[in-house]
């Protein structure tokens, strides 16, 4: 069979989708790629800068996850001159990258995953938006929601300078303290961030799980992928996001490796397609074995589903039962419901709230000692966060002088690149046979991929904003017989 | 909100002001009375990308109003939207690719004209005319008039700090250019809005 696939530099547009799909004699689907270009070459940018400035550097990466970027740097900036920040220092680094988890995960849950689930798959294009969304909770909900992502993004910016361009973190602990009232001051919003972190979980209840159509989207077997899973666990095993080890377990969840952010590249390796600038991480001890799941497939998945199938528990009470409800009704852990994600992430929105309420009502947090100053000559770094969207890894090697000779970022939408390649091909399979093609498998496809919140079009910042979407037809001689566009008005 | 033809930002234009119903602010959100804010959008690690903020810092520099905001965001969607809420008036400046035109051609975007942004599917994605309905809807106070500059770019792709050659030649006269007009823009907006109060007032008394 004679397959054409084009990889169009024209394409290069921010965020633009691509899906190439082959059909078989028989007209059903035999490959379909997705292809997103991703924006590389950022870390030869940074070769030959004071590696310090990485802090500041790479939040501009990403406008979407700037604290993220930040933080993992700052780590790694620590591991670097082998430095450790005072308690008060880490409890305050603790407390930004909750917040930012926190306003992070609502964002996602109110105006982009929302629309799938709260207004529904099926309804108009027009109405399957933040505005369909607030038809559906109410005005004030949404009221309550710019509110509180308002001052929790205030907070942010008062502890580390713009939430864009943080200046917060510094190798070996942080640039500002806390003060009494503004701990007090902030606890209040930690309230009422835990209060809706709650409350859209309540939402989601009402509107998806008590909507049988809905719950049998989520267990649809065309979003579901048994792979393995990674995220940071703290030492009791707890999710945590700021800290701790890698652990990744197996697809029926038994423990495969849990090692150190240090040993990470004797876990991870990554593989290359001709059709792609994505490179696609897979488990160095189970091995590439295409773009398949199951055990024997080294294929593992991040993000908030991913960390609470690699977790114990969660770390928060509230948090641990909305979690043992989450696996009751998905039947078990690990739960391999792509859509599932989208319910992980309230669990997870939750314990970041009551995670900053925790830190917050810690009077340490008010300390004076807010730094070790590095002292070290410096060499090698590495540093691991969980991103909203997954695992992050800074990796930095160093001159004597602290220029940066290496670096080696892998990014959580990395990470996820092959089960999102994985989903949109089952998603392509559910909606093509025998050559006819269903009118919604842009939509089926979008769903399957936003589940991941993936973050291809990093540091873009298109008006009007919308991605576009196109889904190239080829029958099984290579010709192409069909394009779905979803990019224009 | 004003809207205006999509042109280029050397022609003047003639505004055209919709009716709005009167809103309530929300909470505690931050009223700006009567102040007006730049907004620089792009990111200044991306080639081409940084003309956004860079141009609206010149132009920020030279109104040189105590009225007027400056701020650099390196996206819009959902943080364009709160960024400008509670202002009377927004000035935003991005980059734009096109296929034809000259790069470092500065245009005046048509809001009117702007597809709305139907799916969201990124982080990224809330258009900005999807996120001034939804502030409206929400009772926020949205600006008055919010005007989009535009600057045709070559490259917004590739990691680097040095502009493409034309645009960075561009940056001064744009900047002129469109402080020029935003200049003429805000007096007119601000003399419509004391119009506006006064007819209220006499309509009281």
């Amino acid at each position: 069979m004679t397959q054409r696939i084009t990889i169009n530099p024209i394409t290069r547009l921010e965020g633009h989708g691509k899906i190439e799909i082959f059909l078989d004699a028989a007209g059903d689907v035999e490959r379909a790629f997705f292809q997103v270009p991703e924006l590389r070459g950022f870390e030869t940018f940074c070769l030959g800068k004071p590696a310090e400035e990485m802090a500041t550097i790479t939040p501009r990466i990403c406008g979407v996850c700037p604290t993220a970027h930040h933080m993992a740097s700052v780590k790694a900036l620590d591991d670097l001159w082998k430095v450790e920040p005072p308690p008060t220092a880490k409890k305050l680094r603790e407390l930004a990258y909750n917040s930012f988890m926190f306003e992070d995960h609502l964002l996602h849950f109110y105006y982009l995953g929302g629309p799938d689930f709260v207004v529904g798959p099926v309804a108009p294009k027009a109405e399957r938006n933040i505005l369909g969304v607030i038809g559906k909770v109410g005005l004030e909900v949404a009221r309550k929601l710019i509110q509180i992502r308002k001052d929790v993004r205030q907070m942010l910016e008062t502890m580390m300078g713009k939430v864009i361009h943080p200046v917060f973190g510094l190798p070996g602990g942080v640039s500002k303290g806390m003060t009494e009232e503004e701990r007090a001051e902030y606890l209040k919003i930690a309230e009422r961030a835990v209060e809706f972190a709650q409350f859209s979980l309540t939402v989601f209840d009402s509107i998806v799980l008590q909507n049988d159509k809905l719950l049998d989207l989520i267990f649809d077997e065309a979003y579901e992928h048994k792979t393995y899973y990674m995220g940071l666990v703290d030492k009791k095993g707890r999710v945590n996001f700021y800290d701790g080890d890698v652990r990744v377990v197996y697809p029926n969840g038994k423990e495969l490796e849990k090692f150190s952010p240090w040993e990470y590249r004797e876990h991870i390796a990554e593989h290359v397609e001709p059709w792609s600038y994505i490179t696609f991480p897979y488990l160095k001890r189970v091995g590439w074995a295409g773009f398949v799941d199951g055990p024997s497939s080294g294929v593992y998945r991040v993000a908030p589903l991913a960390r609470l199938n690699v977790c114990e528990g969660m770390a928060t009470p509230l948090a641990q039962a909305e979690h043992d409800r989450m696996y009751a009704t998905l039947g078990g852990k690990p739960a391999h419901q792509t859509l599932a994600f989208h319910w992980a992430r309230l669990v997870e929105a939750l314990q970041a709230a009551e995670r900053m309420r925790e830190l917050l009502m810690d009077s340490e947090i008010t300390g004076r000692e807010i730094r070790t100053r590095p002292t070290a000559t410096p060499q090698e770094g590495v540093g691991i966060v969980e991103a909203p969207r997954g695992t992050l890894i800074h990796h930095y090697w160093t001159d004597p002088k602290g220029l940066l000779t290496i670096v080696n970022l892998i990014v959580a939408t990395n990470h996820n690149a092959a089960p999102i390649a994985m989903s949109v091909e089952k998603a392509a399979r559910a909606s093509i046979k025998h050559g006819e093609v269903d009118e919604g498998l842009l939509n089926m496809v979008e769903m399957a991929f936003r589940a991941y919140d993936p973050c291809h079009a990093c540091a873009t910042h298109t008006l009007p904003g919308q991605m576009p979407l196109r889904a190239r037809i080829h029958d099984h001689e290579g010709h192409l017989i069909r394009v779905l566009c979803k990019d224009g008005p | 909100m004003t809207a205006s033809g999509t042109r280029k930002s050397q022609s003047r234009h003639g505004s055209k002001c919709c009716p709005e119903e009167t809103m309530e602010p929300v909470g505690q959100i931050t009223q700006q009375h009567g102040r007006s804010i730049i907004v620089g959008l792009g990111n200044t690690f991306l080639t081409d990308d940084a003309v956004g903020p860079r141009v609206a810092g010149l132009v920020h520099e030279m109104l040189a109003s105590p009225d007027v905001d400056f701020c650099e965001l390196a996206v819009g969607g959902v943080e364009l939207m709160e960024t400008i809420i509670g202002y009377k008036n927004a000035v935003i400046i991005d980059a734009i690719l096109t296929e034809r035109g000259t790069p470092g051609t500065c245009y005046l975007l048509d809001l009117a004209c702007c597809p709305r942004t139907r799916h969201a599917s990124m982080s990224h994605e809330i258009g900005l005319l999807e996120g001034l309905e939804l502030g409206r809807r929400l009772g926020l106070t949205v600006p008055d008039s919010v005007w989009v500059y535009a600057v045709k770019i070559v490259d917004p792709f590739a990691f680097g700090t040095k502009m493409t050659d034309p645009v960075e030649r561009a940056i001064p006269r744009v900047a002129i250019e469109v402080a020029a007009e935003v200049r003429t823009l805000l007096c007119v907006s601000n003399r419509a809005s004391q119009a506006e109060d006064g007819g209220r007032q006499e309509a009281r008394g």
